[in-house]
């Protein structure tokens, strides 16, 4: 290999897909599962970051200018989310609401890089007309423009994009070591392990690229060099998710220490974010508590008090790599990123990218990558800004594919959202087994052609890595009715016994009620009791079903190797 | 001693309520029964279990015993009898073995007479016909019970099936109960046991049992019908919830109930202990404005799934940032007054008293919520605490998931309203 890159996250796979256009040999290997850390756990918007405006214009700047870049090449990943801001009546809050004007129409110059549109200034009953739910006595609002994704779609796209131009994919391999010469130190071979098999293996390479966010200076260590040398700022990040849209606007609000949170309207459902605090646990299990959701939803039930009685169904956490500073606030702490080169720490054509996120993840890739290109003398630009992303080129209208499938219009659009134009290898297997569109996760929905197609091209190894994928099972039933579903195709598309299927779906099942049972109300109290009741009655809680959750936990004995596998 | 016989209240007319009106009236008593509507027995599966089937499969591979099944007390049986739904193995019988629609074949102590019984079938092949329906996709769901390690040991091996058993348009996407429900009718189900026996007449199989989806029959267990026709054991596979197998049992319930004598009352909405000077709940119904007096009460409510126990952070109702009074996160649907702080039933799980906890928000759930090895979930476990018999005060018992630290099984339910029902007609002022 020219490079090896270690992550899966989007940046990981952004450099992967920019390096294999290039025309160098990549492998990429994740620990755990793609989008697995930060990248599938974010707010879910390529946002141009207003908030940065003040302090690191410039991280605006190229949020919002590759934000553009993002719409371009995977038009079906994106939708508007339009942002409100109340502003209650108060002391001095006439002045304030100017001052913000001024600031968003700074802001207003940088939306014409991501096809945004210029804010807009509500007047209170402009503002109780949009959003009848608002509280408070308000003059008015400020509205601006951003854009909603999947960050862990975007993630799948580029993976498959550089697969399929010759990269290799080992997801669920951790590696072991990073062996270097001993004299000029540069890298020789990544040592890896399969953590589902326990197969391990050697990969000779000529450069490393730790892509591994949080877990940067771990990653390092295994190159010999210390963690000091990858150093980030683990910030945790949380979101408590609820059933369905609440509101037609995101809307902005104060936690109570001042810091901004946001509920917005995201797919079909409504996420509440977000916490930022130092995180020191472990990073294959991070988890919000409840202490965390109700720092959110105090703030947010300040504007918007129907939130204490909304459907909480889940929560997801994450820990950002935010560049070290020492004495900051964690909020304080710029959202910039930067290529570590370990060359003057003795490890020659070893990288580290650290920081970033997910609107500007092209152009960090880019970076990278010209950074290798440079060293492997390949005279070649980026053009990830201009190539579309698998799925991207064109648009499949979902209206026509529900009438060629004949799946429901709600399926269809679905399926178009989450592949763009590779829908049409989806319709290809509904065409060819009609048997497939029967809709097994029926509150996203996914149909089981869905699943086998994404077991079979994207990579998952676990039922939760179908769910990152379709979205199977983090909606409002939390994967009661087709958790044991989904494990029983995966095993079969893998070649696995149909039990290591069904530990896979109540290792799934029970993580997900760790989730949720931080955001319990009392409704919810009632059917997590039934859950439970009916987890235990047709598949019973295994005894082995352990108390760490990762994707990968998997014990050795009694689960078949995975065979079959085509991403090996 | 009084001439009269006494009266009982029983609250909730799930399993254990309706086994508590069966010992209470065997005792002799006169019986009300007051019912706010469905709740977890509505729900329940089908599979009638005396201790988690896990926890049974888990001690036979341990001791390397085979699934028989254990003493049953003699007033369950008598129950069972009664409402005549369940098949409950005699004592060293095998145990039920149920195949779910998971894909899992577990142990049961007995179970809904309409679920098929594997264990009953020596060995041979169990066709399952494919119907095109969302969640039975049978050649994935055979092969998952073919991995069984009890049904391979016995010779039993499940074969996917062509057969077209949907008669209408659209029920490829009603409910389970609604296609339960079309089979209550005669004809109906005489269709379905002549397109099944087309079915299996095409291929060349010849097969022990058919297994079908949670599909037969509303009312009361149409599988025994399917079984005169085709000759051979014919039966559903076991839905973890809300399956037609607990609106069976409801139904079964209600048969019972029409053939004894108990007066019938709507929701109870507050159970007075202070003010008769006999210590008797005095008691007011929802939507009636008289009050009633009573000799004892039976509170089988249910838990947090049957809705007799709430949950209530107090951030559910908080305007501001804070809630506007304290009050504990759990408690009774029932409002109830004692005399005494002795008397007032309170909350425990785990054998510890719950009373204040230590945040104004609630306990931390997401530690304790879902059970772990070795533990009960924090929300199967919580309940009122009471002793051997149900008994919580002087005139009040309580019986099923209502109390604390219970197993949430079937026949525990059952085995606790019948205890709950004797002690409420006979000692209740005690």
């Amino acid at each position: 290999m020219d490079v090896v890159v270690i992550g899966g996250g989007v940046n990981g796979v952004g450099v992967a897909r920019d390096a294999a256009m290039r025309g160098l040999k990549v492998a990429l290997f994740e620990r755990n599962d793609i989008a697995f850390g930060a990248s599938g756990n974010s707010s879910g918007m390529i946002h141009g970051g207003a908030r940065y405006l003040t302090y690191d214009p410039h991280v605006t700047e190229s949020s919002c200018r590759d934000s553009g870049n993002i719409q371009a090449i995977a038009p079906h990943l994106l939708f508007r989310i339009p942002f409100l801001m109340p502003v209650r009546a108060g002391m001095g809050k006439k002045v304030y609401f100017h001052l913000l004007d001024a600031f968003f129409e700074t802001y207003d110059r940088y939306q014409p890089l991501k096809r945004g549109k210029p804010h807009a200034v509500l007047s209170a009953d402009e503002v109780r007309r949009l959003e009848p739910t608002l509280a408070g006595d308000l003059i008015g609002a400020m509205s601006w423009d951003e854009w909603g994704i999947d960050g862990a779609r975007l993630c799948i796209a580029n993976l498959k994009d550089a697969e399929e131009r010759g990269a290799k994919v080992y997801v669920g391999y951790t590696v072991e070591a990073i062996e270097r010469r001993p004299v000029s130190g540069e890298p020789v071979a990544v040592r890896f392990r399969d953590r589902y098999t326990g197969q391990s293996g050697r990969l000779t390479t000529t450069a490393v690229v730790n892509a591994t966010g949080a877990w940067s200076p771990i990653t390092v260590s295994l190159a010999g060099l210390r963690p000091v040398h990858a150093r980030v700022r683990p910030g945790k990040g949380i979101h408590v998710v609820y059933d369905r849209r609440l509101s037609n606007y995101a809307v902005s609000a104060t936690a109570i220490d001042g810091r901004q949170i946001f509920l917005e309207p995201w797919q079909n459902m409504t996420i509440v974010g977000t916490t930022d605090d130092d995180y020191y646990g472990d990073l294959d299990d991070v988890r919000a508590t409840s202490e965390e959701v109700r720092y959110l939803v105090q703030g947010v039930a300040r504007v918007l008090p129907e939130i204490r009685t909304a459907r909480v169904i889940g929560t997801y956490a994450g820990v950002r790599p935010t560049l070290h500073a020492f004495g900051k606030n964690e909020d304080a702490l710029s959202r910039d990123h930067q290529v570590i080169d370990h060359a003057p720490h003795g490890a020659p054509n070893v990288y580290s990218m650290i920081g970033g996120k997910l609107a500007s993840y092209r152009m960090f890739a880019e970076e990278m990558v010209d950074i290798l290109s440079m060293r492997f003398d390949l005279g070649v630009h980026g053009s990830t800004h201009i190539t579309p992303l698998p799925g991207g080129d064109r648009t499949v209208d979902a209206f026509d594919f529900a009438t060629r499938t004949g799946v429901d219009a709600v399926t269809a659009r679905r399926i178009v959202y989450r592949h763009g134009s590779r829908a049409e290898r989806i319709e290809e297997r509904m065409l060819r087994n009609p048997r497939e569109k029967m809709v097994v996760c029926a509150c996203e929905p996914v149909t089981e052609a869905e699943i086998r197609y994404v077991i079979d091209h994207e990579a998952p190894r676990t039922v939760a890595g179908v769910a990152r994928r379709t979205r199977l099972g983090l909606g409002a039933c939390g994967g009661m009715r087709c958790a044991a579903r989904c494990g029983q195709i995966l095993a079969h598309e893998r070649g696995l016994s149909p039990g290591e299927g069904l530990k896979q779906a109540v290792r799934f099942l029970v993580r997900q009620a760790r989730t949720r049972a931080v955001g319990l109300g009392p409704d919810q109290a009632r059917q997590e009791a039934l859950a439970i009741a009916a987890v235990r009655a047709e598949l019973g809680l295994f005894e082995d079903r352990g108390e760490q959750d990762t994707d990968a936990n998997v014990p050795s004995s009694g689960g078949a190797p995975i065979s079959g596998m085509r991403w090996t | 001693m009084n001439s009269k016989p006494p009266h009982v209240l029983v609250v909730g007319d799930g399993i254990a309520g309706t086994a508590a009106v069966f010992a209470a009236l065997e005792a002799g008593a006169q019986v009300t029964l007051s019912a706010a509507g469905a709740g977890a027995t509505a729900l329940s599966s089908g599979a009638v279990d005396d201790v988690a089937w896990d926890e049974v499969l888990h001690a036979a591979r341990t001791s390397g015993a085979e699934l028989r099944a254990k003493a049953l007390d003699p007033r369950v049986v008598a129950f069972s009898k009664a409402l005549g739904i369940w098949r409950l193995p005699d004592l060293n019988e095998p145990l039920a073995l149920l195949a779910t629609t998971a894909g899992v074949v577990r142990p049961a102590r007995g179970h809904d007479r309409a679920l098929l019984d594997l264990s009953t079938i020596g060995s041979g092949q169990v066709a399952v016909p494919k119907v095109d329906r969302a969640g039975w996709e049978s050649p994935l769901l055979a092969s998952a019970w073919n991995t069984d390690g009890e049904m391979r040991r016995r010779g039993i091996s499940f074969v996917s099936v062509d057969a077209a058993l949907l008669r209408f348009e659209g029920e490829d996407r009603i409910s389970d109960a609604d296609l339960a429900a079309r089979h209550d009718d005669p004809a109906r189900i005489s269709w379905l046991a002549a397109r099944l026996h087309e079915a299996l007449h095409r291929t060349t199989l010849r097969p022990a049992a058919v297994l079908l989806g949670p599909w037969l029959g509303l009312s009361s267990p149409r599988a025994l019908e399917l079984e005169k026709v085709l000759g051979i054991p014919c039966g559903e596979a076991l839905m973890g919830v809300g399956g037609p197998a607990g609106m069976r049992l409801v139904r079964a319930r209600d048969r019972w109930l029409q053939s004894v004598s108990v007066g019938r009352k709507g929701r109870t909405a507050e159970l007075d202990l202070t003010r008769d000077d006999r210590g008797r709940p005095i008691v007011r119904f929802d939507g009636e404005d008289g009050e009633h007096t009573f000799d004892s009460v039976v509170l089988a409510v249910g838990g947090l799934t049957g809705g007799g126990i709430v949950y209530d952070p107090l951030d559910a109702q908080a305007t501001t940032d804070m809630p506007d009074r304290y009050r504990p996160t759990f408690h009774l649907s029932v409002d109830i007054q004692a005399n005494s702080e002795a008397e007032q039933p309170y909350f425990a799980a785990a054998g510890v008293r719950i009373g204040v906890v230590g945040s104004m928000f609630g306990p931390a759930l997401d530690l304790s919520a879902w059970p772990s090895p070795g533990r009960l979930g924090r929300l199967e476990q919580i309940g009122i605490a009471c002793n051997a018999e149900g008994r919580v005060a002087p005139h009040l018992a309580a019986a099923g998931n209502v109390v604390a630290d219970r197993a949430r099984t079937m026949l525990s339910a059952v085995m606790s309203g019948l205890k709950a029902g004797k002690w409420a007609a006979t000692e209740f002022e005690a």
